[in-house]
């Protein structure tokens, strides 16, 4: 982010940019009324951004807290993992404290897994409608968001595995935090392909189901958000799945 | 700490995001219809400019100044973007690659070091638009050269070019307005 204080080189660059932006939509004497369409698009895309599925844990404070409402969990409830539904399925881990829903891995999967992407995946196929309109590819992790023409995203993102110094004191061997707001969510667990999918589900509106899913393959998580997907499609999706060379 | 490319993460930023919408969006809709000349289109390219807005709300600079014309310029490179889907424009590689110059260059150096901010101005308004969006997006936002050409729709090689023309550009110009001459 740009410093407070700009020197006078930049605040000339900048009032520059201005002017010019200024005389360009004074020179539009069209009143400007925004079709419903996008008024409902623009209010999705807000909630959207308040909903921010995968929070990371990125302060201290925070850290702390999580650490100390898992290790609640840890000493109150089974520790013992989701037992395995079949042998070689790729699963990981799920807790509820009751405001948020955290994911995370073993310490040994840790050990394993990159600490920087290094293959992107894509899907090769998406639902009918949807169209790429933004990618971010950063070292520990790629997006790509697709949007049909009633402004719904489906967004596919690949994050790395990640981990806080706290972390590994759990006995349990627990790896990172990452976490889902759970309020008003409806939580299934699908084995689907060989991977433990979790689908966490909410009405949004009338008739609109907001989807995430959620699954590993030891070395980066995986998740789709998504609206009105069936899990019919999120199959095609994934096996869909291919690798990708990033600019 | 963990710097990813997140989207909006707090209830303050969440506030701020939803008054940048609400105060800008309205002109952001005219400059998108500047280039595009069509209302639907200039709607979608908003849409798209908000949502990399969200994306990347960490380079949303903190001055009202500046996050204005930030918003603005992602509104008209979301436009830009759209029409050249449109026209099915392909970008043209550049055979000549231009590279950021990594040691200091004197001149330029005067020039960001300058307090005349009216012969500065002067010098930057003579430059063409595309000059100036790459040089307020690298030296101001602080944007790198591959942040802006994904956001311009460029190619990395076009912004590097266009960011060393720019500063050759802008130095010849504020030589005549009497800066960087020693």
């Amino acid at each position: 982010m740009a410093e407070n204080k700009k020197t006078v080189f930049e605040q000339a660059l900048t009032d520059a940019v201005l002017f010019r932006q200024q005389s360009t939509i004074e020179a539009d004497k069209e009143p400007v009324e925004f079709s419903e369409d996008y008024r409902k698009a623009v209010g999705r895309l807000t909630k959207k951004t308040q909903r921010k599925t995968w929070k990371y844990v990125n302060t201290a404070a925070k850290r702390i807290l999580i650490a100390a409402i898992l290790i609640m969990l840890l000493a109150t409830t089974a520790v013992a993992a989701i037992p395995a539904l079949r042998e070689g399925l790729i699963r990981f881990f799920m807790r509820d404290n009751g405001v948020f829903y955290s994911f995370s891995f073993t310490e040994e999967d840790y050990a394993r897994a990159p600490r920087e992407v290094e293959i992107y995946y894509a899907p090769s196929w998406v639902p009918p409608q949807y169209t790429l309109f933004s990618e971010t590819y950063v070292s520990l992790k790629g997006e790509r968001a697709y949007m049909n023409e009633d402004g719904y995203l489906f967004v596919f993102a690949q994050h790395v595995l990640w981990q806080t110094e706290e972390s590994f004191d759990f006995p349990s061997g627990i790896g990172s935090v990452l976490t889902i707001d759970s309020e008003s969510m409806e939580v299934e667990t699908k084995i689907m392909q060989g991977y433990e999918v979790r689908i966490l589900r909410k009405t949004i509106e009338q008739g609109i189901e907001e989807e995430t899913y959620i699954w590993t393959d030891h070395n980066y998580f995986f998740d789709i958000e998504a609206v009105n997907l069936s899990d019919q499609e999120f199959e095609a999706v994934l096996s869909g799945m291919v690798q990708i060379e990033v600019p | 700490m963990i710097a990813y490319a997140a989207m909006i993460n707090d209830k303050k930023e969440l506030l701020r995001y939803t008054e940048l919408v609400e105060c800008y969006q309205a002109d952001m809709f005219r400059i998108a219809r500047s280039v595009l000349y069509d209302h639907q289109l200039a709607e979608d390219a908003v849409q798209n400019a908000l949502y990399g807005v969200a994306v990347s709300f960490n380079k949303v600079p903190t001055e009202e100044d500046a996050a204005r014309a930030y918003l603005l310029n992602c509104a008209k490179y979301a436009a830009l973007r759209i029409k050249k889907s449109e026209q099915r424009i392909e970008t043209t590689e550049l055979t000549e690659v231009i590279e950021v110059s990594p040691s200091p260059d004197p001149t330029f150096e005067a020039i960001q070091n300058s307090n005349d901010y009216e012969r500065l101005l002067n010098a930057i308004r003579q430059l063409s638009e595309d000059y100036q969006d790459v040089l307020l997006h690298y030296y101001v936002f602080e944007q790198s050269v591959k942040e802006i050409a994904k956001l311009f729709g460029e190619r990395s090689a076009t912004i590097r070019q266009r960011l060393s023309r720019g500063r050759k550009l802008l130095a010849e110009l504020c030589r005549k307005e009497g800066i960087g001459n020693g």
